[in-house]
């Protein structure tokens, strides 16, 4: 056995354990995306990076221990690296919650909210089925262009996304929202001015002002 | 006692809501300023311009405290104005959701109003001095929002109520849990009242009410109302809630950003002590039991606290039987009553609604589906004068009394809270 100490909480472990598994062992919460015990070994989505005393960082599911060790897990500046990590990874995704069947077992709904990114809109966390959207009921919800946290508040209760909380501001999310706007038959103005009611002097409302001219300049 | 009194109250204690009072016994003034450190809102203009189907939703914002009857009110109003017919369903909803505002609101003045009664001073003090009586009845309180929520959801600001649309699912065993436990926690109220009575000492014995006018909603059946079209004020006249502006003139005060309403240029006032005169014949036997019980002297503004109370146990008794009785109506299973979109018509309308406090008015102008005008009346400014000319009496009363100053002061403080817990409504 191998003694392994994380944030100051000590385990003993079989040499060959990984950090990741000795830290779940001390109760230390570390956010991970890519590995798959028994299947897939990770080290790809680098979230669960730690760092050694001295400062060297490494992903904790990938790193294994063979004599005792000490590690550090929940810094301010591990969180923003994984955090940063996670939103270069999100570049890729093509965010549409509202059209997503799997959106309420879905991790990156989950780790972004854990690590604070923008750009996840309301429908993750609308309790609605895709083929339930108010949308399509010609309800103006702003739950595609509202920024997510609140767990759908207002749709738990009956009700639609006044977007409360603010807008999110990742420009291809709000493309694809204002397009889908206008494709269910909602004048994007008529999306604009409703908005209007709680965002008017919300930071991100003019780029959210910005793409929706855009889109509705569209043919 | 010096005829030069001069007596101010910076803030009244226990009230949401900065109210200054200024007596002045000169010229035997009393001014009750409610919105002097208020700034206005300017509720009724921003939706100028904006979709008709949005006031409620912003209307509501006027009052957390009450948001149930801003929202229930401005749907009625918009409802009329468009023309749009709720299904018996959606209505029913809507009036169970306004009944258990009434209800959990008015229960809760109660408990932060009875301290002036038992001499306690205020809540802490009270739940010390009546713990288990204060534990019992923060319980019911825990057990009606428990019960609301089945109906609407979230407490505060609930999404589910719309123009014709009530959006929060539900299931005919939720309705069957509502009707159980509303009838407990009438029937727990009917027995508490038998402990609270020997607790529950008349304030200001004796004196009476120099303003007796009150108005209420006219019951559009033979039932407690939570709307209607109709004005019934206590003299006899009933107005149509279009016509409201002919009996009913709203002022603003010069010495602050509150408004007051007056009916035929007198103070009038609104509430449950005008509810429960006025439908005294509509009450179960129980109920009218219940005034004998607690004792309510309806000439006595500070009574207002009591028929309270007597509402609230009667109002959970009559929420018990609508929720079964709505539940009798649906089938198992979830049922929905969302309407989708609502005509861009022209129009204009007028909702009453029965709030905790009072008699609640909107009134809209809509064109092409844009609002384009918005009166809101709430009762706290309906109140307003008379809690002016009831404190003027008050002061009269007890100066004749040989009642000193500091206690003077401690009356209309707590004249007040007996009208009103809260006022920022005053100013919207
Ligand atoms: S109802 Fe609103 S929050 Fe839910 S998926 Fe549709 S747009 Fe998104
Ligand atoms: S209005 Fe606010 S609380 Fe309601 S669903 Fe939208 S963001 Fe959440
Ligand atoms: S979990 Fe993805 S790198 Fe460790």
């Amino acid at each position: 056995m191998v003694k392994v100490k994380i944030d100051g909480r000590v385990v003993e472990v079989e040499p060959g354990t990984t950090v990741l598994e000795a830290a779940e062992k001390a109760g230390v919460e570390i956010p991970r995306l890519c590995v798959v015990p028994g299947l897939y070994e990770g080290s790809s989505c680098r979230l669960c990076l730690v760092k050694t005393p001295t400062g060297r960082l490494f992903p904790s599911c990938n790193y294994r221990v063979y004599r005792d060790e000490e590690f550090l897990a929940s810094t301010p500046d591990l969180w923003e690296m994984r955090r940063v990590n996670f939103e270069l990874l999100l570049k890729f995704h093509r965010i549409e919650c509202w059209a997503c069947e799997r959106k309420s077992s879905c991790s990156l709904v989950q780790l972004s909210k854990e690590l604070l990114v923008d750009g996840i809109p309301v429908c993750s966390e609308c309790p609605l089925p895709p083929s339930e959207c108010l949308l399509l009921k010609g309800e103006l919800c702003l739950g595609m262009i509202a920024q997510s946290g609140c767990n759908a508040e207002c749709l738990v209760s009956g009700g639609e996304c006044w977007g409360c909380r603010g807008p999110i501001t990742r420009e291809d999310v709000l493309e694809r929202a204002f397009a889908r706007y206008k494709e269910l038959g909602f004048d994007v103005k008529d999306v604009v001015s409703k908005a209007e009611i709680y965002w008017n002097s919300a930071p991100g409302f003019a780029t959210v002002k910005k793409v929706a001219e855009r889109v509705a300049g569209r043919g | 006692m010096a005829e030069t009194l001069k007596l101010t109250i910076e803030e009244v204690p226990a009230v949401a809501g900065k109210v200054n009072v200024h007596i002045e016994k000169e010229q035997a003034t009393v001014r009750v300023d409610f919105g002097a450190t208020q700034d206005p809102r300017f509720f009724e203009r921003f939706l100028k311009g904006r979709p008709a189907v949005y006031a409620p939703h912003v209307m509501s914002r006027i009052c957390g405290v009450c948001s149930v009857v801003h929202l229930t009110c401005s749907i009625e109003a918009v409802e009329k104005a468009l023309g749009v017919e709720p299904k018996p369903e959606v209505k029913a909803l809507r009036e169970l959701a306004k009944g258990f505002e009434n209800v959990q609101n008015n229960f809760v003045h109660v408990l932060m109003a009875l301290p002036d009664y038992t001499g306690d001073g205020n809540v802490v003090q009270f739940s010390k001095s009546h713990p288990q009586l204060f534990a019992r009845m923060m319980d019911i309180n825990r057990r009606i929002l428990e019960a609301y929520r089945r109906i609407c959801g979230r407490f505060i600001h609930t999404p589910s109520l719309g123009v014709a649309s009530h959006g929060k699912p539900i299931t005919k065993s939720e309705l069957e849990y509502v009707g159980r436990e509303m009838a407990r926690v009438s029937k727990e109220l009917y027995e508490l009242a038998g402990s609270l009575a020997e607790i529950w000492k008349p304030i200001a014995q004796g004196f009476e009410d120099p303003a007796p006018t009150y108005c209420v909603l006219k019951p559009p059946r033979e039932e407690f109302p939570m709307f209607s079209n109709e004005l019934a004020f206590s003299d006899g006249f009933v107005v149509s809630a279009e016509r409201y502006g002919e009996v009913i003139e709203e002022r603003k005060l010069p010495h602050s950003n509150a408004k007051i309403a007056l009916y035929r240029g007198k103070p009038f006032y609104v509430g449950s002590r005008a509810r429960m005169q006025a439908y005294f014949t509509l009450l179960a036997s129980e109920a009218r039991e219940l005034i004998k019980t607690l004792g309510v002297d309806f000439s006595n503004p500070f009574d207002n606290v009591k028929a309270q109370y007597v509402e609230v146990a009667y109002l959970s008794g009559l929420l018990a039987e609508k929720s079964l009785e709505l539940a009798s109506r649906i089938r198992s299973g979830v049922a929905f009553f969302h309407e989708g979109t609502v005509p861009e018509k022209s129009g204009e309308g007028v909702g009453l609604a029965t709030a905790p406090r009072g008699v609640l008015i909107h009134h809209y102008r809509v064109r092409d589906g844009k609002l384009e005008y918005a009166n809101v009346i709430t009762p706290t400014v309906m109140n307003a004068r008379h809690i002016e000319v009831a404190g003027e009496a008050l002061v009269s009363w007890a100066l004749s009394k040989g009642i000193d100053e500091a206690r003077v002061k401690d009356l209309v403080a707590a004249l007040v809270r007996a009208y009103d817990p809260c006022l920022p409504c005053a100013v919207h």
